[in-house]
């Protein structure tokens, strides 16, 4: 019998829980899930996590012919933070700094930033070399993007 | 001395930027314009050294200097396979302290370093015109800024040391009267080759007109496979009113195991009239931790034309870095050099040097 009052509020609890693990989920998706994306023409549908090291730190300049524009995003975040510890084993930070040096080293020219996941889509739907990477969320229903690679949450 | 106040506010301001700071950047209709700055002040203790007076090798007094050695600021243009790049220097905007030589040159005045055209036809294979220090070895086209990447005093292979009478070691190679350049790079998973072939007009007078000088030939291939790479070095030059044509060789080899790093070249420049033929050499092991890295260092110079060198100097090296923020580096070493030879003065063959550095990036 005293179990029942604890019954009648266990479905308020359960529902707390379930929001709560939830909004965790999601929280983890958006911060650990990232899609490498590029234009549809670039002539490649899979890179692997070593070709996408040397773009980003600008070995591999070319791709099928085409001139390669790798972005990043100017104010860091989550996805950037995922991205390049799983890609070059860095955060944002020290792989701008890295970059920086890397300027005076041969010349190399360092990925471009830009603002956000919406400028990244946009840029890479329109000039056939860009590549970029987002949260996989992001990419819910955009067809004008081609997948190349997922990185799975760390 | 003087202005040193407000360069040291500014690099104290620089260990504070946010860690997003980064270089200047924009891009408007398909053309991107950054500009990136170098900028390193050093301190230099050096005991009484050896200096040639005519024929004679005399003692020179200690040396305590606080320099700005380099600003830097390359401003690059880029425009899909069009690269612009424009490197300009101003070296020794103050220097304070004793300096037999007199004050270094430059006195902040600014200079063109470099300036170059590349068009990129594809990772293999890329064409570069203009002004610009030709890769030989692992330093010589980013002689200025080595102390990014290495010690701050530079390799004997690269340059004797600090305060001397210019001798020995390689200056800035491909001169400043027009270079061509084909460059690239083969990749396959887990290993790439890069290369380079060019040549150079020569120097010119300060009218313009070719001093018929200089003349370069020069290549260079680099193998990198897992965590090594060696590489070699080819430039050759005639220098009409000097040693007539120089051959300069050079091996270069590095090797990461982890968080240590081992790293020697060797050079030999061989001249016509074998007077001015050099051998240097030098190895170095150094062990990163975090920001903080060690080095220990070896190297060896001898150089016929010139006697202090020409029965061989010896240099260990000791040294730690540490990195503030990714933009400011912190650096300070210990160098130990011991001339052979009869004509160096006994009081001067063995020869103690302290160098800091403050070095600042963006």
């Amino acid at each position: 019998m005293r179990a029942f009052p604890h019954r009648s509020r266990a479905p308020w609890r359960a529902g707390l829980l379930a929001a709560a693990l939830l909004l965790l989920w999601a929280g983890k998706a958006r911060a650990g899930e990232i899609v490498v994306v590029a234009n549809p023409a670039l002539p490649v549908d899979h890179l692997t996590l070593a070709e996408v090291k040397s773009i980003y730190v600008g070995e591999m300049t070319f791709l099928g012919g085409v001139k390669l524009d790798p972005l990043d995003y100017s104010h860091g975040g989550p996805a950037a933070e995922a991205f390049f510890a799983a890609v070059v084993g860095m955060d944002p930070p020290h792989f701008h700094g890295w970059w920086v040096k890397q300027v005076f080293h041969g010349g190399g020219i360092p990925p471009l930033m830009v603002d956000d996941v919406a400028e990244v889509l946009r840029m890479v739907a329109a000039e056939p070399g860009a590549i970029g990477f987002v949260p996989a969320e992001s990419l819910a229903g955009v067809t004008t993007v081609k997948r190349l690679l997922s990185l799975p949450a760390p | 001395m003087r202005r040193t106040g407000p360069l040291a506010i500014a690099i104290g301001l620089a260990c504070l930027l946010p860690a997003t700071a980064g270089a200047v950047t924009l891009d408007a209709h398909g053309t991107r314009l950054s500009i990136n700055g170098y900028l390193d002040v050093q301190y230099t203790y050096m005991d009484p050294m050896p200096m040639r007076m005519g024929a004679a090798i005399v003692p020179m007094d200690a040396v305590s200097t606080l320099d700005q050695d380099h600003l830097n600021l390359i401003v690059q243009t880029v425009r899909d396979r069009t690269v612009v790049n424009i490197n300009l220097e101003s070296r020794h905007a103050f220097s304070g302290g004793v300096d037999a030589n007199g004050s270094p040159a430059g006195h902040g005045q600014w200079s063109v370093l470099e300036a170059w055209g590349e068009y990129q036809v594809s990772d293999r294979f890329q064409v570069r015109g203009g002004q610009f220090l030709a890769p030989f070895g692992i330093y010589n086209h980013m002689r200025y800024a080595i102390a990014l990447f290495a010690p701050v005093v530079l390799p004997t292979i690269y340059a004797p040391p600090a305060n001397y009478i210019a001798s020995g070691g390689i200056d800035h190679l491909v001169p400043d009267n027009g270079n061509v350049m084909l460059h690239g790079v083969a990749m396959r998973p887990g290993a790439r080759a890069e290369y380079a072939l060019y040549t150079g007009a020569g120097h010119a007078r300060g009218d313009g007109t070719d001093k018929n000088d200089a003349k370069t030939v020069g290549a260079q291939l680099n193998l990198f496979a897992g965590p090594g790479m060696a590489g070699v070095s080819v430039y050759w030059a005639n220098d009409a009113d000097a040693f007539g044509d120089r051959l300069h060789l050079a091996g270069s080899v590095e090797a990461d195991a982890g968080p240590v790093n081992l790293q020697a070249e060797v050079l030999s420049i061989r001249t016509s009239t074998d007077a001015a033929d050099v051998l240097s050499y030098y190895v170095r092991l150094s062990y990163e931790a975090g920001p903080d890295t060690v080095f220990a260092g070896y190297d060896v110079l001898e150089d016929r034309s010139n006697p202090i060198y020409r029965d061989g100097m010896t240099r260990w090296s000791v040294g730690v870095g540490h990195d503030v923020t990714p933009w400011v580096l912190l650096k300070a070493e210990y160098h130990y050099h011991v001339y052979d030879g009869a004509a160096i003065p006994d009081a001067v063959d063995h020869v103690h040097m302290v160098r800091a550095a403050a070095i600042m990036v963006f």
